[in-house]
């Protein structure tokens, strides 16, 4: 069809949205095609017509794609993903089931995926886009975003790649690949549906021990995702790009209703970033040196909205030798204003092992700036 | 599937399964089905539309032209929807406890809906439409392995429309794409009180799925599914394409853990499986799927035989346990479930090439599907406690139901036959063709040339003109309305009348051609007409109908359901002689129909054998002009001279 070729619309892009690699491009674009497009076959405005009952004989690759270029905006970012995408079984507990989605995020078998029972059992099966089965083992697993990363011994070409920067911003669509109910099996490609960014929000339902174990930002979506076998699996912008992960089951006891949430695509870099010491097989790029270690407590009695004021300073840790002291009031780091234990807690934990962050606090009626070197978290343990 | 069948890991008869083999031993997670019979309860259910959540958008991020076309784009899908909205059925019992949804996709109100609504309907419902009227339904055919059924509108008077109700058409679900928008339309929780359906919008979240059934029956083989919104009431009920043409019938869910509502994972038959079937459910039939009489499983990445009926056809021609399916209906075999959910959308004595490896050897054979029997499953579902009991639906598996109803539907297909043959108003005088033709063997070399009169009265005569094989040229044949004759040079002339004549195939054939283009009448034509089901011919989808004439010469008609644009269309596919249920005698397929003075003349007519209609002869029209007048001596018998 010939409006593949050509761009429908000229020169409306929006400043934040830069592609990985550098290109500006507007998201909304395909979802505006899709709905022109959409509308302009049903006008039969199209030049080519629909041909209906295909000649008999056809295989199972499908009808050719230019028959329906409306839909192919969202068939390309499906099919771009499906290959990025991997089933995970593994052990059950009573109505827990047994089996996620999961993501490749290297070329060297590395697979995210969220929390689970599944993860607890003794054997951890991956099939793979081509159907193949490998054994993973756990390599870390992180507890606020209820994340977890596998490894399999085998060479993954296909990788999502994630980028730092904010994919999906509220209003957008999007889909979300996984396999619940397990409905796909083997080869078979995994299920999508669409929908929308409600909102970005600070989810922060750790209240009672039975709800959402979560803490840190996630992508509110208006789409059923809160299925088992869903968890783990990719929420993908309209171009087929990673912007969040398919979060954890989350369901209130109380009202029996389910959130639909992701984990989103630039925390889920942070957290790949840190990667733990030890790992002197691949060569540490300068972003992947660990978990960051400050060595400080803030005073939490009066809540996450307090203000962040330190109670407690580990010996020698950072924060002893930058100088820090109990009752100092964080007022920023570096050029992040901090404005109470909730803000310091989520910005310490992007700091980089290694990296000078500059620490502004109010002692008594002063202000201070002091000088911080990150550390690895690992050495605190070594010592 | 009777008892002697052989499981590879024990050879002692597996008494579990007696009842009937199934043709999956798929593994999945089940979903329940989408009826909302025996629930009293209504739920008051806030529905958000996609529409709002698009339309919520930034102003800053849309520039005027944008939300124009966005706009248009909305327009255009209310205005598809308007097209289809009237087509959409929501069907009850008399009781009017519960309910379900349909699409009526035929003027004459036929209305596809699925299995699981009909059976607490029985054989007389009702079903609205969204004109707010309630009109009677009555059950035509129902398929209960593939959860599909079809029930027709009845129109009390011939009002603004003469009766006739609004209808979708019925799309290519092949043709489908995960990721394509669909919308749904039904009446979940029953909802409507006036009648007109809720619509849903969504996308397609998978294609090939397979959800297994209750033993054989209630299987969703090739199945569409959906984040569409569909819940209890959407049973039965269309999934369209943006076009507004059917790709699949809305019938079960995922319902494993909240309770009978939508949690995003829908299912739908496809509408590929429901053409299949479409012959037998408009003949009236409790349809039956198809089986090979084995089961295949995966094992180191091939598809092998794992249980194998050893009074099965396949088993009778050569298949053993442990051998490799290669290839079946066409489509290479990559998996075992692949296999399972193919077999299970297609009715049996559907014709299908099955290849595969037995002892490092190749083969390939062409057999009818064997029925797979439904044991007890088929019977109607066990009241809930205080519910009443089902209504019964008459007939067994495999059979016609009713009679009636079978020989309405073989009048319904004569009358397109005629209508694509002449025009709708068929033809008021014969006519007379005059052709050239010549005559193809199998290895494509000419045979012969000749020359005929055809009549679309079903007179003829030919003339062999110039003959490498065959008769020798000169020689001729014809029928003149009650006088078979033919002469050769050299040879004394040979007369038949009547119902000797009739005992040539060719004038038998003919006769009876003429007699659907409305020449004759078909009551003096033949003594019983049964439209006996789905078949396939010239790899295109057939209703097989079987013809005894007024002579007593049994025939058997296919004709074609859709035309290539996929609109309903009979056109003559392939005429053979009957004997005992089968096929018997030569087999003529009919093709490349090209209009000449008004009516449709097969430019090819090929003799086949076997079910892969191989061809051993084919006769090419070259030129074809029908005549101005018709002289009766034309077709008779010529006074040797």
């Amino acid at each position: 069809m010939t409006h593949v070729e050509r761009p429908l619309f000229e020169g409306k892009t929006c400043p934040d949205r830069i592609s990985s690699d550098g290109k500006r491009m507007n998201v909304r674009m395909p979802l505006i095609i899709a709905m022109i497009l959409g509308g302009a076959v049903w006008a039969g405005l199209t030049p080519h017509g629909w041909t209906v009952d295909a000649p008999s004989g056809q295989t199972d690759s499908g009808p050719d794609q230019k028959s329906d270029f409306a839909s192919s905006v969202f068939s390309n970012a499906i099919k771009k993903a499906q290959n990025k995408c991997v089933k995970i079984y593994g052990g059950a507990l009573a109505r827990e089931h047994g089996y996620a989605t999961g993501l490749l995020v290297s070329p060297d078998g590395l697979i995210l995926t969220a929390q689970g029972i599944y993860l607890a059992g003794d054997k951890l099966k991956i099939v793979l886009p081509d159907g193949s089965g490998h054994q993973a083992e756990i390599v870390r697993i992180q507890d606020d975003l209820l994340l977890g990363l596998l490894k399999i011994e085998a060479k993954t070409p296909n990788y999502f790649h994630i980028g730092k920067e904010i994919k999906v911003r509220q209003g957008d669509w999007v889909l979300a690949m996984g396999n619940p109910f397990k409905v796909a099996d083997g080869t078979e490609p995994l299920s999508v549906t669409l929908g929308i960014v409600s909102m970005r929000v600070e989810m922060d339902a750790k209240r009672k021990r039975q709800d959402i174990p979560y803490n840190g930002e996630a992508l509110i979506l208006d789409c059923i995702t809160s299925n088992p076998g869903a968890p783990g699996g990719a929420l993908l912008t309209t171009d087929g790009e990673l912007a969040g992960m398919l979060g954890k089951i989350a369901e209130s006891k109380s009202t029996n209703t389910r959130l639909n949430y992701a984990v989103p695509s630039d925390l889920i870099r942070s957290f790949l970033d840190q990667k733990p010491d030890g790992d002197t097989e691949t060569n540490a790029e300068p972003t992947n040196r660990g978990e960051p270690w400050i060595g400080l407590r803030l005073f939490t009695m009066s809540g996450k909205r307090a203000p962040a004021y330190i109670d407690r300073i580990v010996s020698g840790s950072p924060a002893e030798k930058a100088g820090l002291k109990k009752d100092d009031l964080i007022l920023s780091v570096d050029t992040q204003t901090v404005r109470n234990v909730s803000e310091y807690q989520k910005l310490a934990k992007t700091l980089q092992p290694g990296q000078e962050s500059l620490f502004t606090v109010k002692r008594k009626q002063t202000i201070v700036r002091l000088k911080l070197t990150v550390q690895k978290k690992q050495d605190v343990k070594n010592d | 599937m009777q008892h002697s069948r052989l499981k590879l890991n024990s050879t002692a008869p597996d008494l579990h399964c007696s009842a009937g083999v199934s043709n999956s031993k798929q593994q999945t997670a089940n979903s329940g089905y989408l009826c909302i019979f025996g629930f009293g309860i209504t739920l008051a259910v806030t529905l958000s539309t996609f529409v709002a959540s698009t339309l919520n958008l930034s102003a800053n991020e849309i520039s005027p032209e944008e939300m124009i076309q966005v706009k248009a784009a909305e327009a255009a899908r209310i205005k598809a929807i308007e097209k289809v909205y009237g087509s959409v059925v929501a069907i009850y019992p008399k009781s009017r406890q519960g309910g379900g949804s349909g699409v009526i996709y035929d003027e004459e109100g036929f209305a596809l809906t699925n299995n699981h609504v009909v059976r607490p309907v029985g054989e007389e419902g009702l079903g609205g439409i969204a004109d707010g009227k309630l009109y009677k339904l009555t059950l035509i055919g129902t398929d209960p392995g593939g959860d599909v059924a079809l029930v027709r509108l009845h129109s009390k008077k011939a009002g603004k429309n003469k009766g006739l109700f609004p209808n979708s058409r019925l799309g290519n679900s092949n043709q489908v794409r995960v990721g394509q928008w669909c919308m749904a339309m039904g009446n979940p929780f029953t909802l409507a009180q006036d009648q007109r359906p809720t619509v849903t919008l969504g996308i397609v979240s998978g294609i090939k799925r397979y959800q297994k059934g209750q033993g054989n029956i209630g299987v969703y083989g090739n199945c569409i599914q959906l984040d569409t919104s569909i819940n209890p009431g959407n049973s039965g009920g269309p999934l369209f394409n943006l076009q507004g043409e059917v790709i699949g019938i809305n019938g079960r869910g995922s319902f494993e853990e909240r309770g009978r509502v939508n949690v995003g994972l829908g299912y739908a038959i496809s509408m590929e499986q429901v053409k299949n079937f479409l012959p037998d459910l408009r003949a009236a039939k409790i349809c039956m799927h198809g089986t090979l009489d084995a089961v295949f499983g995966d094992r180191n990445g091939q598809v092998v035989c794992e249980e194998i009926n050893l009074d099965s056809t396949i088993a009778k021609r050569g298949m053993a346990l442990g051998d490799r399916l290669v290839a079946f209906d066409g489509h290479q075999i990559y998996s075992a479930n692949q296999y399972a959910s193919l077999v299970s959308t297609l009715p049996a004595k559907w014709p299908v090439q099955v290849v595969y490896e037995h002892e490092g050897q190749q083969k390939s054979l062409w057999m009818r599907l064997r029925p797979l029997p439904y044991g007890t499953g088929a019977a109607p579902p066990k009241p809930r406690r205080g519910g009443r009991p089902s209504p019964k639906i008459k007939g067994k598996p495999g059979e016609i139901r009713d009679a009636k109803l079978n020989r309405a539907e073989c009048g319904r297909i004569f009358r397109r036959w005629t209508r694509f043959m002449a025009g709708s108003d068929g033809l008021s005088d014969p006519k007379v063709f005059r052709c050239k033709e010549e005559v193809l063997g199998s290895d494509r070399k000419k045979m012969a040339s000749r020359e005929t009169w055809q009549a679309t009265d079903g007179r003829f005569r030919v003339k062999i003109e110039q003959a490498e094989a065959g008769p020798k040229a000169g020689t001729q044949w014809g029928w003149d309305g009650s006088v078979y004759w033919r002469s050769e040079p050299g040879v004394e002339p040979i007369a038949k009348k009547d119902l000797e004549a009739f005992s040539n195939t060719d004038v038998a054939r003919n006769a009876s051609i003429a007699a659907f283009l409305g020449l004759r009448p078909l009551k003096d034509a033949f003594k019983e007409v049964v439209l006996e089901g789905g078949d396939k011919s010239q790899n295109v989808r057939a209703d097989r109908v079987r013809v005894v004439d007024a002579q007593g010469n049994r025939m058997l008609f296919w004709f074609s359901l859709f035309d290539e644009n996929g609109n309903f269309q009979s056109r003559l596919l392939k005429v053979a002689g009957e004997k005992d249920g089968q096929e018997a005698g030569p087999m003529w397929t009919y093709a490349d129909y090209r209009k000449v003075a008004g009516v449709q003349v097969a430019h090819s007519r090929r003799l086949v054998k076997g079910l892969n209609e191989h061809t051993q002869m084919e006769i090419r029209v070259t030129s074809c002009e029908a005549l101005e007048s018709i002289s009766e001596a034309l077709f008779k018998l010529e006074k040797a001279e």
